[in-house]
């Protein structure tokens, strides 16, 4: 028993260490004594256990025990919850029992704040009844058109699709096709406001393009940043404002950068943000409350959340010169591979 | 699809309680050539290191190839396949050329070395790339450009896929680092990435697909090519803005002159430098070594004539000239002594009674505090942040006030906001009525700073 649990628990390696050192220290010391007649080195024998001890001690219980207390210090600073919930050597088996426990009130927790926004768009459509809001809409277009008011049809079909696509359809993964299309609906409704002032550029590979366009990606991930950095840093720039969505495709991940050549951060309020996003998605909350950046934190958790820590979004900015929202993506070229990627991360997290 | 050769996402180290490296994320692509521009040092050598061997964490991942090397739980200790190109070479002097290329790398396993066949192995991969390079040349013999192509060889053919160049421009001329460059191009196409460190904005962004911008251990920005917002940073970055207040008297005669000086490694050189100018001359190792030589009247041209404030002389007093030396925070200060004694070092001659009077002292003291700030009355100066002893030994020549002052490379191999502090002392020796000659291998380091450029035929 105590052998297998030695395989995993540090306070079992240590009990094993003093079985091994007892029962060593009683043999060696026996042989000195009864060696001792014949050499003196013999009694140098009990001295080289301590040292085989020690040096065992290091490498099975010392450097274990340091990466634990690593893992449950980072834990505490708010760095990660995966890696901790995944220990690989707990302290006891009472420890790891009660680390899987609080995983469960975290994945409750996470779950119920997940499914928060969820529910939030149930409750908006149930108090808006979607078809007689999209027949509204269709309804001005038509006068509009009749009326020969060509921008106002315009920009209430854009309005129409952008909430047909937000509200209705509630498949929590799109294609990223689907959701640059989503953000150039989202443009054309900005556009009207701000006029040719504002530009958007899409750029990728042209020998990407097809399984680019294919990836599966979380539902709303684009729109909430592009509106950021609308509003937030070019809104406020007086000249030409220019939005570059550049689309990466690695053999592993999707990385697409939002940038703007808008007024930008302060640094203090990039490292906070950044310090946020690379935090614990249960350790955001406080930010939430008091402070800007809610949608790219929001993006950021339901991204951690589904996909894993090692993925999310990562903010370059400088006061001034434009602001780079870097998201880092699992390659998934369709539905079940993402949902293959979001398993793994759920997996990890009970095992 | 791109290769994503290396990539680090959210590192942070820590080193005795300070932070290095800040939430870096970074990646780079393969067949990339990647710069970064360094606004100060923090967290430079970290990175660096962190890229080639994989030391702990605090926090954060290291992938190469999309593999994970390293991350803040456990650190192999173990090499990544990345090389650093630097001006301390990494080759073995006393060995020849073939032999670091060939031999010293861990998957040589034969017993019988065929020296010849070695040598015209590397002399036909010489030949191929362009590089007249002898394999049985010894590298002690080698000149910085040529170690550093042989350094590019070495990397590549131990099986390294990023290569870390580090302020080439500090050490090599325009030509040569064109050359590098064009090294670079050919083995980017064959899939090696570059990261290219240098603090000069201009040489990354002729030459780099991606930069970014690195200032106190956290990537600030990220540029693309062609995107020139994250280039000018530096430039809007620079907390004490540089006023234009130089007035270069060139009514009277030069402050230093050489007309048609000839030494063993100048031919005919004929320049003249103005009370409060600045003029740099871009010019070879070896060049610059004659013309601090001549400056500190160790030699006399074989030909050709010099003049101090219009002076001719066959060979200048020493002492009439003041030189400032490459890396001066190393080699010019003395530890021992105090920041005041320090400054007026090179006074005693012009005032004999100086260490005598308290009075002088005191004055002295009052004159350069404005610039010196509270360190003027340090007595241990050895604990001084750089930027202070760079203050002292320019303040120490502008004490002296010489009637010229030659420095060499001044701006390399430093980061840009010691940068920006050294353009202000020179500015402030300029508005004293100091001529400045500044010798340095390449244009980029000085080409937006001095009054003129010029340069020797070689370059």
């Amino acid at each position: 028993m105590l052998l297998h649990h030695a395989k995993r628990y540090i306070s079992a390696r240590i009990a094993l260490l003093c079985t091994v050192f007892a029962g060593l220290f009683i043999l060696a010391l026996l042989a000195a004594l009864y060696w001792v007649q014949k050499s003196y080195i013999a009694l140098l024998l009990p001295l080289c256990v301590p040292v085989l001890c020690a040096l065992l001690g290091y490498e099975y219980v010392y450097k274990p025990y340091k990466e634990t207390e690593k893992l449950l210090t980072l834990f505490a600073a708010g760095y990660t919850v995966e890696d901790t919930l995944d220990m690989r050597y707990p302290l006891s088996p009472g420890t790891e029992a009660a680390v899987g426990r609080i995983r469960d009130i975290f994945v409750n927790r996470e779950f119920i704040s997940a499914s928060k926004r969820q529910a939030q768009y149930l409750a908006l459509q149930n108090q808006i009844n979607p078809h007689f809001l999209y027949n509204t809409l269709e309804g001005i277009r038509s006068d509009a058109i009749v009326a020969g008011a060509q921008d106002i049809a315009d920009m209430t079909e854009a309005l129409s699709t952008f909430f047909r696509y937000t509200i209705s359809n509630l498949e929590n993964l799109v294609s990223l096709e689907e959701e640059l299309h989503n953000v150039e609906n989202y443009f054309r409704i900005q556009q009207y406001r701000f006029g040719e002032r504002l530009q958007m550029r899409v750029e990728f590979d042209e020998g990407d393009k097809q399984e680019l366009l294919r990836c599966h990606l979380l539902k709303l991930t684009l729109q909430p940043i592009v509106e950021n950095a609308i509003i937030h840093g070019l809104e406020q720039k007086l000249a030409d404002g220019l939005l570059r969505i550049r689309l990466e495709l690695t053999v592993t991940r999707l990385l697409i950068t939002v940038s703007d050549n808008g007024v930008g951060m302060p640094e203090q309020k990039v490292d906070e943000l950044n310090a946020h996003l690379n935090a614990a998605y249960f350790e955001t909350a406080k930010w939430q409350s008091s402070h800007g950046g809610i949608a790219l934190i929001n993006v950021n958790n339901r991204i951690k959340l589904l996909f894993g820590e090692e993925y999310g979004i990562y903010i370059y900015s400088v006061e001034g010169e434009g602001k780079d929202v870097r998201v880092t993506l699992p390659r998934a070229l369709d539905d079940i591979e993402a949902r293959r990627v979001a398993e793994g991360t759920a997996r990890r997290g009970s095992v | 699809m791109r290769e994503e050769l290396f990539r680090m996402e959210r590192v942070s180290c820590l080193e005795n309680g300070a932070t290095l490296l800040n939430n870096v994320n970074l990646h780079i692509f393969s067949g990339e050539i990647m710069g970064l521009l360094c606004i100060n040092d923090v967290g430079l050598e970290a990175l660096i290191g962190l890229m080639c061997v994989n030391t702990p964490l605090h926090f954060g991942r290291v992938y190469f190839f999309e593999r994970l090397v390293n991350d803040y739980k456990h650190s192999g200790l173990d090499e990544n396949p990345a090389a650093v190109i630097e001006r301390r070479s990494r080759l073995v002097d006393s060995l020849t050329v073939s032999d670091n290329v060939f031999v010293l790398r861990g998957s040589f396993h034969e017993h019988i070395i065929s020296r010849r066949e070695m040598d015209r192995r590397f002399e036909a991969y010489a030949r191929e790339l362009g590089v007249p390079i002898a394999g049985d040349c010894y590298v002690d013999q080698l000149s910085a450009h040529e170690r550093c192509v042989v350094e590019m060889l070495r990397a590549v053919n131990t099986g390294k896929r990023l290569i870390i160049l580090r302020d080439l421009s500090s050490f090599l001329g325009d030509r040569e680092l064109a050359e590098i460059q064009r090294l670079m191009a050919r083995y980017a196409g064959r899939g090696v990435s570059f990261l290219y460190v240098c603090s000069h904005e201009k040489e990354l962004s002729a030459l780099c697909d991606r930069v970014a911008v690195l200032e106190n251990g956290k990537i600030q920005k990220l540029a693309e090519r062609g995107g020139q917002a994250a280039l000018s940073l530096p430039r809007r970055r620079a907390r004490e803005p540089r006023p234009l207040t130089r007035e270069p008297d060139w009514q009277g005669p030069p402050a230093l002159s050489f007309s048609g000086v000839d030494t063993p490694n100048l031919r005919g050189l004929s320049l003249s430098v103005y009370p409060g100018e600045c003029v740099a001359l871009i010019a070879q190792e070896e060049e610059a070594g004659d013309v601090i030589s001549l400056a500190l009247g160790e030699i006399q041209p074989r030909r050709g004539a010099l003049s101090l404030a219009g002076k001719q002389a066959r060979r200048l007093i020493a002492g009439s000239v003041a030189v400032i030396d490459e890396k001066p925070e190393r080699r010019m200060v003395f530890p021992d002594l105090s920041y005041l004694d320090n400054l007026c070092f090179w006074a005693d001659k012009r005032m004999p009674c100086l260490w005598r009077s308290r009075r002088i002292l005191r004055s002295v003291a009052q004159e350069y505090y404005p610039v010196a700030g509270e360190s003027i009355y340090a007595a241990d100066i050895r604990y001084l942040p750089i930027k202070e002893l760079y203050t002292l030994i320019y303040c120490r020549v502008a004490f002296a006030h010489p009637k010229a002052v030659v420095c060499l490379k001044p701006f390399d191999a430093i980061d840009l906001s010691l940068r920006q502090h050294v353009m202000g002392l020179i500015d402030m020796l300029c508005e004293r009525g100091i001529a400045v000659l500044i010798l340095s291998p390449s244009v980029s380091a000085t080409s937006f700073f001095a009054d003129r450029l010029l340069t020797t035929p070689k370059n």
